[in-house]
């Protein structure tokens, strides 16, 4: 018997905006304690479910369609007449690459649905939106097949442009539709390569049915696959049975390729002078750095941040950015292994200009949320040098600062959020000496600040250290990266000090000042629903700070199969290109 | 094509009595058309005998149309009347889609509160009634001549239409169209006289035609394809016969561009279809370069021409202009998948344009305006409304999770698939700048919503929209999501329609 739980991960919240629909706009508090249940059960059943994933040596090893609790079925099968059959599946399932991120969603959304408690304007649709948005980012996290992938991908622009556009600050028409179209753009790089993929790969599994050598898909033999395969690669299989798949699992495996296609591997087309494979590679790592956001691509993140409400910053900071290392792994470097070893000097070196120029544009930020949307970019850097490396250091350490980002991100949008519901300013130089007003403010923003710079003891160390470490081996190990890189991006940590430092001391040490007179009596301490924000994540970042092996054991079998299959393949896929 | 049997007059006769067994619906549309124009001179104030006599002209249409359905969806088509028109599974889906537009163009109608309404004669309904047939017979053309007079039909009964409200603009405009559509009509039967000329036959589908082309030098036989051509894009008003597309939208009534936007546009499609497929063409691959190129130029100019409008009529003519360039992907695939992404394209945009242009005509009836300015908030003030805007935009802009995208999805794999097999640059250009051109659409797309949610006015709001409103929107909203989820009926059944090129 299947499980379901994965789609209970993504159906609750939409059975929750279902129901929410049908009751009356006026009652504001069904729509909060509705979402807010629909996050603590989606919570609870993501906890669940990381606590039955098993851990073993011949577990979780994701390349191989090694996934656990996975679903499934036939979603739109459409016959193409001479070009054979195409075949879009409903196909969930996880592995040490995205398990931390769909716990990971669940946390942050179920912090977020605490924050959204001041939404005031039009209650009903934000909590409506905020519901879809969550079903379609874990949809997004759950997702194995590249259809349904792009379809959460896609979907999630369109109520987080709504959400920023209605609920925003100021200027949020423009940072909405900036947010949009940019991410829209990458979008589009990834829907290029999604059709040239399923155009080239087959799945054996349900061509052998195609085929007629087997009756029924769950009768297919690792046998009738391999058969299928060898007989694909010898041309013997016309292309009006083939059988084409989105399937990622099935993209990553060079012998589901129709010799001659586009992606196949001896294919002799090439765009702008690069061969197809390595092209695509370069169009898919464009498409998700957009959404990551890495130098060069990211100048729509700081002002849809800063004009987000606040649990929609958080949600944004928390998860969204995720999706683009994670897009990175999942689909850049498993479907064109090659491409991440070719490349892999210029994602690391994206990585450590992305750290350093992000570091100094938090510098010199004076708006604290622009500043924290700036350190954003700089810690998101270090996911690009980690999975640059393609050492097991490098890959756990990416993963793991996409995990502890999200928890201390989503902390420090609080922050941010906190001064500016009690008084609509956020500038730096306006507040003073607020640790007298706020003691117990000032100790959590001190935590979540020290966590962020990656002080020992919280979870960014844990992964900032590996990722040093990962990039350093790198040089070492397979003389992807040079030494250099390692050696840029420690100086950040000064960086990253600095100007968290100096944001303590402007705004929370020396004498109580701020710049309007009647914001002394706003500033008042954390409330109990703030605490109830502020506990859970500062708990969590020690937790995994001093533990990190709960989640490193995890993904860490993942990540190591993942580093064998992407230098195995890659060098070997790249042996062929060259000769 | 003439057999021996049929050389002589009798057995002629013979066959064009036989003939009129296969033609009941445009029996039905003819004899329905002439029975309003009738009804509308004894009772001139009742214009709703118009409305109902229309709708059940159509539904009666549809009940032949689904006789014919029975009897030739399993079987290769019959051609007609010694040749002029073909009837096959493709034209009887087509003629479906036609009659499903014109029910809804009544529906439109019915909601146009206007003066357009009061002033409406059963005239009205008459002409809309003789556009369908003309589509039929479009669609059924295999003959130059008969698609000569078909094109006729519709474009003259739409000059007509076009100034139907009778006033200073819609007259401007329906001269504009007059004269537009005039001169195309002229360069088409030109080239067609010359295509006669040289084939020494008017049925575009037989072999004659195909091997005495053959004889003729190149340069010559690209002018009068090319001439020929030309009529048929200016009714899909493709670049550059786009030209009038956003005058003639702005001044007619708003049921009428309705219809304007999606028959004539879907017939002159089919009719380009069975004119290229018709295989004299495999040779002379330049024309298919050109339309590549109309396509191209057809998408940028549409889309950045829509950007920059105010009147939301004329943004969705020129995103009209664009649909039209996305369409012909389709047929720039050259494969009968490439049809059937088309085909499916066509549904798709028939179902979102109607639902489009009711949204206006709802927004309109609200503030008395069709400038987009005036819809500022109320989209946060009638929901349902404001959430329909945005499925429909969306999915005309090709987003998930609408058919619109799916349908885009469909027709750039197609296109990619012919990339693939014929490795022609030109196409890789069309995949990757129509792609492209999804950025561009969506710009203005998302202006409506843009307006409706992020901004507020208070302005007079002159009228409610009631659950009549409602319920034809959700109707056709509907559709638009259910093709998404699960579209594999209708790829199957426009599938076993599909043109075969080969």
């Amino acid at each position: 018997m299947t499980e379901h739980i994965l789609s209970a991960l993504i159906f609750v919240p939409l059975f929750f905006a279902l129901i929410l629909l049908l009751f009356p706009s006026e009652n504001k508090l069904s729509f909060k304690t509705g979402t807010l249940l629909a996050t603590s059960i989606q919570l609870f059943i993501a906890l669940v479910l990381f606590s039955r994933v098993q851990v073993g040596n011949n577990l979780l090893k994701g390349v191989d369609g090694n996934f656990q609790f996975v679903e499934k079925y036939d979603w739109i099968s459409l016959n193409l007449g001479n070009f054979g059959r195409l075949s879009i599946d409903y196909f969930l399932g996880v592995d040490g690459l995205n398990i931390s991120m769909v716990l990971l969603t669940a946390i942050v959304l179920f912090i977020a649905a605490i924050s959204s408690w001041t939404i005031k304007k039009f209650t009903k649709g934000y909590f409506l939106l905020f519901l879809v948005l969550d079903a379609s980012i874990m949809g997004s996290f759950l997702a194995l097949d590249f259809f349904l992938f792009f379809l959460f991908f896609e979907f999630m622009l369109l109520p987080m442009y709504f959400l920023i556009g209605i609920w925003g600050g100021i200027r949020r028409n423009y940072a909405s539709i900036k947010f949009f179209l940019y991410t829209l753009l990458g979008s589009v790089f990834i829907l290029i390569i999604m059709i040239g993929l399923y155009t080239s790969v087959i799945d054996p599994a349900e061509t052998a049915v195609n085929l007629g050598i087997v009756d029924n898909l769950k009768d297919v033999q690792e046998l009738n696959v391999k058969f299928v395969q060898d007989a694909l690669q010898k041309e013997q299989i016309p292309a009006s049975l083939q059988v084409h798949t989105f399937s990622i699992p099935a993209m990553m495996d060079v012998k589901n390729y129709v010799p001659g296609s586009f992606f196949a591997l001896g294919s002799d087309y090439s765009v702008l002078g690069l061969p197809a494979r390595l092209f695509a590679f370069l169009l898919i790592f464009i498409g998700f750095a957009i959404k990551l956001p890495a130098v060069p691509f990211h100048t729509w993140l700081p002002d849809a941040h800063v004009e987000a409400p606040t649990p929609i910053s958080v949600i944004l900071a928390g998860i969204l950015l995720k999706i683009g290392g994670y897009g990175i792994l999942r689909i850049g470097y498993s479907i064109f292994p090659e491409g991440g070893i070719h490349f892999a000097w210029w994602v690391g070196f994206i990585g450590v200009v992305s750290i350093i120029y992000g570091a100094l544009n938090a510098l010199a930020m004076k708006d604290l949320k622009k500043l924290i949307a700036y350190s954003s970019v700089s810690h998101m850097g270090f996911v690009l040098l980690g999975i640059a490396s393609m050492t097991i250091e490098g890959i756990n350490g990416a993963i793991f600062q996409m995990f502890s980002h999200g928890l201390i991100s989503s902390a420090l949008f609080l922050v941010a959020g906190v001064i500016y519901d009690r008084t609509k300013d956020r500038m730096i130089e306006n507040y003073s000496g607020l640790a007298i007003l706020m003691p117990a403010f000032t100790v959590a923003v001190i935590i979540t600040f020290f966590a962020s710079l990656g002080l020992p003891g919280f979870s960014g160390f844990v992964a900032e250290v590996l990722v040093f470490l990962g990039s350093f081996n790198s040089a070492i190990s397979n003389g992807l990266l040079p030494k250099w890189f390692t050696v840029v991006a420690i100086m950040s940590l000064v960086l990253t000090a600095g100007y968290y430092l100096w944001t303590i001391q402007r705004m929370f040490l020396g004498k109580t000042w701020t710049r309007n007179k009647e914001f002394v009596v706003d500033l008042k301490d954390l409330n109990y629903r703030e605490y109830f924000m502020f506990v859970p994540l500062i708990t969590l970042m020690f937790l995994f700070g001093i533990f990190p092996s709960l989640m490193l054991n995890i993904i860490n079998i993942s990540a190591d199969h993942f580093i064998d299959f992407v230098l195995a393949n890659g060098n070997s896929n790249l042996n062929f290109l060259n000769k | 094509m003439l057999t021996n049997a049929s050389s002589s007059i009798s057995g002629k006769l013979e066959l064009l009595l036989d003939s009129l067994g296969y033609i009941m619906p445009e029996i039905v549309l003819s004899v329905g058309f002439i029975a309003l124009i009738l009804f509308g001179l004894i009772f001139k104030k009742h214009a709703a005998i118009g409305a109902l006599g229309s709708v059940s002209i159509f539904f009666l249409t549809i009940y032949f149309d689904y006789q014919q359905w029975i009897q030739f969806s399993n079987q290769e088509g019959k051609t007609l009347f010694l040749g002029l028109i073909k009837l096959d599974s493709l034209a009887i889906y087509f003629k479906f889609l036609f009659e499903i537009s014109g029910i809804l163009v009544v529906v439109l109608t019915y909601f146009y509160t206007d003066k357009l309404r009061k002033s409406l004669s059963i005239e009205y309904y008459s002409i809309i009634t003789a556009i369908v047939l003309g589509a039929h017979i479009m669609t059924m053309s295999v003959n130059l001549l008969s698609t000569y007079i078909s094109i006729e039909l519709v474009s003259l009964s739409s000059y007509i239409l076009t100034g139907f409200l009778f006033n200073k603009n819609g007259a401007e405009a329906g001269i504009k169209y007059l004269l537009f559509g005039a001169l195309s009509t002229a360069i088409m039967l030109y080239g067609m006289s010359l295509l006669y000329g040289f084939s020494g036959t008017l049925n575009f589908t037989s072999p004659d035609f195909y091997e005495n082309l053959q004889l003729i030098p190149l340069p010559a036989l690209i002018i009068a394809l090319t001439l020929t051509i030309c009529g048929f894009l200016f009714k899909a008003s493709l670049v550059p016969f786009h030209l009038w597309t956003p005058d003639i939208y702005e001044a007619s009534p708003t049921p009428v561009v309705a219809f304007f936007s999606v028959v004539p546009k879907a017939a002159a499609f089919v009719i380009l279809a069975r004119f290229i497929n018709s295989n004299f063409l495999s040779g002379s691959e330049m024309i298919f370069e050109a339309l590549a190129v109309v396509a191209i130029v057809s998408m940028f100019l549409g889309n950045l021409g829509a950007i920059g409008q105010k009147n939301i009529k004329r943004m969705l003519a020129y995103s009209s202009i664009a649909q039209a360039g996305f369409i012909l992907v389709g047929l720039l695939a050259e494969s009968s998948w490439g049809f059937t992404t088309m085909a499916f394209y066509i549904t798709v945009y028939l179902i979102m344009n109607f639902a489009a242009f009711l949204l206006v005509q709802i927004l309109q009836n609200i503030t008395g305006s069709e400038n987009m300015q005036d819809f500022k908030g109320l989209g946060l003030q009638y929901a349902f409304i404001g959430v329909s805007m945005v499925v429909v935009m969306i999915s005309l802009a090709g987003f998930p999770p609408t058919a619109g995208f799916l349908a885009k999805l469909f027709i750039f794999s197609a296109l990619w698939e012919a990339y693939q097999s014929s490795a022609s640059t030109l196409l890789l250009w069309v995949f990757i700048l129509g792609l492209l051109n999804l950025i561009i659409s969506m710009f203005y797309y998302l202006k409506v919503p843009f307006l409706m949610f992020f901004k507020t006015q208070e302005g007079n709001r002159r009228w409610q929209p009631g659950w009549k409103e409602y319920f034809s929107l959700t109707i056709l909203i509907i559709p638009l999501l259910i093709l998404f989820f699960k579209s594999d009926k209708l790829i199957h059944i426009i599938n076993s329609i599909a043109l075969n090129f080969n």
